[in-house]
């Protein structure tokens, strides 16, 4: 596949658009996978004995908050740790990957199952592997743009 | 979170301090007062914006708690804040509508019922339905 590079000032940073003829739609999950093979690792702490694991963030389901570090949830269902707090983490992460939904926790835009409402009348967000998180309504305000 | 509720707790406190200066020149002109009835008056301001600034925007806006919680925190918080207020403003006024507290703390938890029950579940339901439309 010939591929031609344009700059374009009007698009936020951290975002490329791929346009291509209407046959190859195809192969779109293929060129998505092999774009997201490329993105920085993420140096994360195996808890189970505490060495250095590189993880892509794409397989990052969502990044909890929890003291001076923070805890890491892959889609492969394991957890893992970062030694940083939650606001500097997002500093670090893709803001167009990651959404942060509460005071403690980011999610990946990329593992949205669903919104719902509860019976306890709060927001809550369901991720495809089943985990679901309560969403703050400040937060809600900057969805709109991350979500389309 | 911290930097909005500072911005909202001195705007309300603001506000409240120029409310009720004008309240009291308009239905006090001719009275003198004490000057340090102006502490009173900074304390009503500083209680309106710990209520109203502080309180009901992390409640609403930050914090996810359950819906039994909000109503205890919000309505006993804004009687306490509300009864110091009146005392505050005036002991005489204070005694005056002393026995109206309990009828007073009845309405509270059920205007609070109605807000952080009853219409969080409306505005929950239409943002979730908002939220999916946006995904899909």
């Amino acid at each position: 596949m010939k591929v031609t590079f344009e700059t374009d000032a009007s698009m936020e940073r951290s975002l490329a658009k791929i346009v291509t003829n209407p046959a190859e739609q195809q192969r779109w999950d293929e060129i998505d996978k092999a774009i997201s093979h490329l993105e920085r690792q993420l140096v994360v702490i195996n808890p189970k004995n505490n060495r250095n694991v590189q993880i892509q963030p794409s397989s990052i389901l969502a990044i909890e908050s929890e003291d001076r570090m923070c805890n890491v949830r892959v889609i492969s269902g394991e957890s893992y740790l970062l030694g940083k707090r939650l606001k500097y983490v997002e500093e670090d992460v893709d803001s167009s990957q990651f959404l942060k939904i509460n005071n403690s926790t980011m999610i990946n835009v990329k593992h949205i199952q669903a919104f719902a409402a509860t019976d306890h009348a709060r927001i809550q967000v369901e991720l495809k592997d089943g985990s679901s998180y309560y969403v703050s309504r400040y937060y809600i305000k900057n969805f709109r743009g991350k979500l389309l | 979170m911290i930097a909005n509720l500072k911005h909202s707790f001195f705007q309300v406190f603001t506000i409240t301090l120029l409310w009720v200066t004008l309240l009291i020149t308009l239905f006090f002109k001719d009275q003198t007062i004490q000057m340090g009835y102006l502490w009173n008056l900074a304390g009503i301001a500083f209680i309106a914006a710990v209520v109203f600034g502080v309180m009901y925007d992390a409640l609403w806006n930050y914090f996810t708690l359950k819906p039994i919680w909000n109503i205890v925190i919000s309505s006993t918080i804004n009687i306490l804040g509300g009864t110091a207020g009146v005392w505050l403003f005036s002991e005489e006024m204070f005694h005056f509508i002393a026995p109206w507290f309990p009828g007073m703390w009845l309405l509270s938890i059920v205007l609070h019922t109605i807000a952080f029950y009853f219409y969080a579940r409306m505005d929950s339901r239409k943002k979730a339905e908002e939220l999916n439309k946006i995904l899909k």
